[in-house]
């Protein structure tokens, strides 16, 4: 290109090239196409150096790319042309979230949180900083916050529960993890937090109730391991040996697995129970109507706590 | 089998729980809280909503409600299909608001062809706007073929009927519609003002009444019954109705003109200014306006009419009985204002400074005329706490 085709290009932009490049920027990232998208977004760049949404736009491309610090420059620019630009405060946070940068990121949410102090999203992740930079006191005041402006947030009970959890609260912990749960029956994370506290009481038989409940949503190896152990306190040593099984088939190289694999089947020589239909093995509870009628109730008192 | 409700699961005993679950094919057995878990989880999941998406035929309606009739024909083009008569209409009524009428009514004549009954109305609605009276009673005939006694197809009929000058044969369907609609008042006040419109204004009062009957909180049917019954010289009676209105809807703007218009006949013409500005106040319009100006022009409040004649200018400038009323006035002799004495403003002399006079108290009997000797005489009677308060005056 000769030095007065640049020329034009720059001082002369025409709307509709600029938004032509856009759209086509746009199109390429929905389809994952990374190059082409960076392209598109450059040329629209050269065409109005001054348009925020390009610079965001540029910047989505290179957080995808792992390219952070371009990414993090590019919300930057953004932010220089527009300041209240909320994506573009959201972008710089999670970028420097990627990068590590945890007081910074509190910073950018602090900045954003000036310009809207009930954007949810911004209390939200900024409780997750604080909780990973371990002030847990501060995460759960922006939890609070959150639960002030949308008492049925379940992330927020979630968090609070997680937080509490850190600070040793477990029955505030539990409190919160079951309005998670009342809020959203299916939320992920709140189910392997009750799963954590389960493990953590010794309820072996809640625990691979739970665990089965969120393999259903999402496997991962270290639940079946979780499951494999509970299964293992609960004398179900052939449920257990799958469970491990599984656990290294996901992750062959789970050395934790290995190891309760062969324990496990060395415990099945000793003693082996099968629990047949009755998924609440283990959570023997006195004068339930339910477990008057069991049929296994005698060997589910001697293994419930 | 239907599934339960939440709350139901929720508060079921253990044998209804139980039977919820062997009815759901779930596994009865174990705790109960786990068996009340599981029937929640199968039922949540059941009745999880769709969510729901609009498709092109929910969107073109709203798109023609908004204003966007060449896009909403589009849509309504999009989702024609060979069985299926509504996206005719659809495309017919968008094609009506773009103004293209015989494509319209070639579209309505599709649906009609379809089977659809409902596309003579939409065909009768395209007529009457074209002015084709006659064509559009005739579509209501064949709608009123294919639905006999429908009452939106006997009102549409009898309105044609209007338009076209038949107001006796709409009388008769109305009366028709009437009959196995006996509490459908719209069909009375239609009947009123059709009786009204033919000149018979003593017939018209009876409907407007029959309306009134059915329900007595219609202030429009009392409004209307007035103005009946004012065109028909029973002057007391539509006072009387006119009141009721008034009554009911203080505010109503046209019962209180229609009012201040019957007292100025009647020789009244202070209770007509009473009303008539009422009635301004709550709707300047210019008919409205109008009257209060010839109202005070007659009562020779000259700056009131003309002020009044000039709020007419502004709801429609260049009126010209307003501009005549103010040509009227401008040109009519003033009368003459009331001699007032001058008052003759004298300045007092400066006082000396040092040796001032000592102010002279006003007596006693001057100062009762003014207003503290009021309060004076209050405070006392609710010292002594007992009878009315004395004004001195």
């Amino acid at each position: 290109m000769g030095a007065a085709d640049d020329v034009g290009q720059r001082f002369l932009p025409s709307v509709d090239e600029l938004e032509t490049a856009m759209r086509s920027g746009l199109r390429s990232l929905d389809a994952g196409h990374l190059d082409d998208a960076l392209r598109a977004f450059n040329a629209a760049l050269r065409l109005k150096p001054e348009y925020d949404a390009a610079w965001l736009a540029r910047g989505h491309v290179l957080r995808r790319m792992g390219d952070l610090e371009a990414a993090l420059d590019c919300f930057a620019q953004a932010l220089r042309v527009h300041r209240e630009s909320e994506e573009a405060w959201l972008g710089l946070a999670s970028t420097l979230h990627a990068l590590g940068r945890r007081k910074e990121e509190v910073e950018a949410y602090d900045e954003l949180l000036k310009l809207r102090p009930r954007l949810v999203e911004a209390w939200i992740n900024k409780g997750a900083a604080l909780h990973e930079a371990r002030d847990f006191r501060g995460a759960l005041a922006c939890y609070d916050r959150v639960l002030a402006l949308r008492p049925e947030h379940a992330a927020a009970w979630n968090n609070k529960g997680a937080a509490l959890l850190r600070l040793g609260d477990a029955a505030g912990a539990e409190r919160c993890i079951d309005e998670a749960l009342h809020f959203d029956p299916d939320f992920y994370d709140a189910i392997l937090n009750r799963l954590f506290l389960l493990e953590g009481k010794g309820l072996h038989g809640e625990t691979v109730m739970w665990a089965e409940r969120a393999l259903r949503i999402r496997e991962a190896p270290w639940i079946w391991h979780l499951k494999g152990i509970a299964h293992l306190a609960l004398l179900e040593s052939t449920l257990a040996m799958r469970s491990f099984e599984r656990a290294l088939e996901l992750d062959p190289g789970f050395k934790d697995a290995r190891a309760a694999l062969r324990k496990a089947k060395a415990a099945r020589a000793k003693a082996d129970f099968y629990r047949g239909v009755y998924e609440c093995f283990g959570t023997h509870l006195a004068g339930d109507p339910g477990c008057a009628e069991c049929e296994i109730a005698a060997r589910c008192r001697e293994v419930s706590p | 089998m239907s599934l339960p409700r939440v709350a139901e699961v929720e508060h079921a005993d253990w044998p209804t729980l139980k039977r919820m679950a062997s009815e759901l094919e779930l596994n009865p057995k174990g705790r109960s809280a786990i068996v009340r878990m599981r029937v929640l989880d199968h039922v949540r999941r059941r009745t999880r909503a769709e969510p729901w998406k609009p498709t092109p035929a929910h969107v073109a309606p709203l798109l023609l409600r908004l204003g966007f009739a060449e896009d909403a024909g589009r849509l309504w083009e999009s989702t024609i299909r060979l069985d299926a008569p509504a996206p005719w209409v659809g495309l017919g009524a968008a094609l009506l608001a773009t103004g293209d009428r015989t494509e319209a009514l070639k579209a309505f004549d599709r649906a009609v062809q379809m089977g659809d009954a409902s596309a003579h109305l939409h065909r009768a609605l395209a007529l009457l706007g074209a002015g084709d009276a006659s064509s559009a009673v005739r579509a209501c005939d064949a709608y009123l073929a294919a639905r006999p006694g429908d009452a939106r197809g006997m009102a549409l009929k009898a309105s044609a009927l209007a338009r076209g000058g038949w107001l006796d044969e709409a009388v008769s369907v109305l009366r028709e519609l009437l009959e196995s609609r006996p509490g459908a008042r719209e069909a009375w006040r239609g009947i009123g003002s059709l009786l009204l419109r033919s000149g018979r204004p003593d017939d018209a009062g009876k409907a407007f009444r029959e309306a009134v009957r059915t329900d007595p909180k219609d202030v429009d049917a009392l409004i209307n019954e007035g103005a009946a019954l004012h065109l028909a010289g029973r002057v007391r009676e539509a006072t009387g109705s006119y009141r009721e209105a008034l009554e009911a809807d203080g505010a109503r703007a046209d019962a209180l003109n229609n009012l201040g218009v019957l007292y100025l006949r009647s020789g009244r013409s202070k209770s007509a200014v009473v009303n008539l500005e009422r009635a301004a106040k709550h709707l300047g319009t210019r008919r409205v306006l109008l009257n209060l100006a010839r109202v005070l022009e007659m009562e020779r409040r000259r700056s009131d009419a003309l002020e009044a004649y000039r709020r007419v200018l502004k709801v429609q400038p260049k009126d010209p009985e307003a501009l005549a009323g103010i040509r009227r006035l401008e040109t009519a002799p003033k009368e003459e204002a009331p001699v007032r004495p001058h008052r003759v403003v004298r300045r007092s002399k400066p006082a000396k400074r040092g040796k001032r006079p000592p102010r002279k108290r006003r007596p006693a009997a001057s100062r009762s005329v003014r207003k503290p000797a009021r309060r004076a005489s209050k405070s006392r009677t609710h010292q002594r706490g007992k009878g009315k308060a004395r004004h001195r005056r």
